[in-house]
């Protein structure tokens, strides 16, 4: 019998313990805009500069495997060209998307000039721990004037948006993280959609793509004018395959980013007006 | 002695993971060498040391992340307590098994951290997630706890091996 109850009380002991830590994990759910929690502000602030270095070193690293790899085909000056090349495509898209925005805004004579608002460049200094989110640390935060829903790109398209900040350092919501959420355009047809970020090796999804436009593989996904965090006509994605989907108005096309979250070293933060 | 040796473990395991381990990447998905030290110290030691240090580990990553305190927690506390029992089962010498209990402790963290998200009302789809995530890592973590178990055992068995 007292063994038993011995049971029982461990039982007991095991369910409170398991409802204290659910209660926690609920309380503790990171929500869009708070500020992070004192410790993992210490944290981030005093681990950016280690973190900085070790990125920095895993970079050399990789990138002097890649080239024993190649044959040697794989060098600085072929990665270097090879991130001029998307800029440049970068470069084209966001021009073209500003002349057709130019025409369709001149046409309403309702014309308003965006300018590009100020910005700073970040390091990344660290990254998520789990697999199951997409996040990244930046070493800028409060004091650099970064604000939540701050966008933050690379060179050759956009990277996420800023989610939480410290003193030093921010969180970046990647666009692959399954709580984010973009609203984007298929440049070549201009068929509007929500971009939601997917589990998926490098891969997004794109919503409530309406099936009356054709939409083929390679076509560039841009920012749309209808987000209200993120500017328009910054790449996003290109399209890898299309779901029709049996009967509906909509269909969904999946996307690999054009900017390669898993190697991204330095952002720009776009910083409010 | 041994608990700071663990603590600075799980300490350069978790800078690890938040900065170079993104680099060894496969198929998306990076080993999860916290959970694989925890499966370790588990079935090198016992289910109930096992347990603590998932809680310690898990905690100090929930921590360091910045949010959902417990979620790592949890899942590795179950990790560290299921590869502590099956270490009172196996041979602990053997590198396949060791990579196989770490495999299977591995599958059922992730699948108890699909369960808590689901629970916070984060709903992910069930096969894209297995498929993605979930399988990669358990076969990631399987394979790295065999390239880890020999460092493991020559380098910290005569300190930390349960006597």
């Amino acid at each position: 019998m007292p063994g038993r109850w011995r049971q029982v009380k461990k039982g007991l002991a095991a369910f409170l313990l398991l409802s204290l830590a659910l209660a926690l994990l609920r309380l503790t759910a990171p929500r869009e805009g708070q500020s992070i929690i004192p410790f993992s502000s210490w944290v981030w602030d005093g681990a950016a500069p280690v973190g900085a270095g070790l990125n920095l070193g895993a970079e050399k690293m990789a990138e002097g495997m890649a080239f024993l790899f190649s044959g040697g085909r794989e060098n600085a000056t072929v990665r270097e060209l090879r991130a001029r090349v998307a800029e440049l495509e970068a470069e084209v898209a966001r021009l073209r998307e500003q002349a057709a925005e130019n025409t369709r805004l001149k046409a309403l004579l309702d014309y308003k000039e965006t300018h590009p608002g100020p910005s700073l460049v970040a390091e990344v200094v660290g990254r998520n721990p789990n697999n199951w989110f997409g996040t990244l640390t930046i070493n800028r935060g409060k004091v650099d004037g970064v604000t939540p829903d701050a966008v933050v790109v690379a060179p050759a398209g956009l990277v996420g948006r800023v989610w939480r900040v410290s003193a030093h350092t921010s969180e970046v919501l990647l666009i692959t993280d399954p709580r984010s959420a973009v609203g984007a355009v298929v440049y070549e047809t201009q068929v509007p959609g929500i971009v939601r970020g997917m589990l998926a090796p490098g891969e997004m999804r794109m919503d409530y793509v309406v099936k009356d436009e054709p939409v083929k593989q390679g076509m560039l996904v841009l920012t749309s004018s209808l987000s209200g965090i993120f500017p328009p006509g910054i790449p996003v994605g290109k399209v890898v395959r299309v779901e029709e989907g049996e009967g509906g108005l909509f269909r969904t096309i999946y996307l690999k980013p054009v900017v390669d979250l898993n190697r991204v070293q330095e952002v720009l933060v776009l910083l409010k007006k | 002695m041994q608990t700071f040796i663990l603590l600075w473990l799980v300490g350069f395991s978790l800078l690890l993971q938040t900065t170079v381990l993104t680099y060894l990447r496969v198929a998306g998905v990076r080993p999860d060498l916290l959970l694989i030290l925890v499966a370790f110290i588990g079935f090198w030691r016992g289910p109930r040391e096992g347990g603590l240090w998932g809680v310690v580990a898990g905690l100090l990553c929930d921590l360091v992340a910045g949010g959902f305190v417990g979620l790592n927690a949890l899942t590795k506390l179950l990790a560290g307590y299921l590869a502590g029992q099956a270490g009172v089962f196996f041979y602990r010498e053997s590198s396949l098994t060791c990579a196989l209990v770490t495999g299977t402790v591995t599958l059922v963290a992730e699948l108890a951290t699909y369960l808590l998200l689901l629970f916070l009302g984060i709903w992910l789809p069930l096969k894209n997630t297995l498929l993605y995530l979930i399988l990669p890592v358990t076969a990631y973590n399987t394979v790295a706890a065999v390239v880890l178990f020999y460092p493991w055992q020559r380098l910290l068995s005569r300190r930390l091996r349960a006597r």
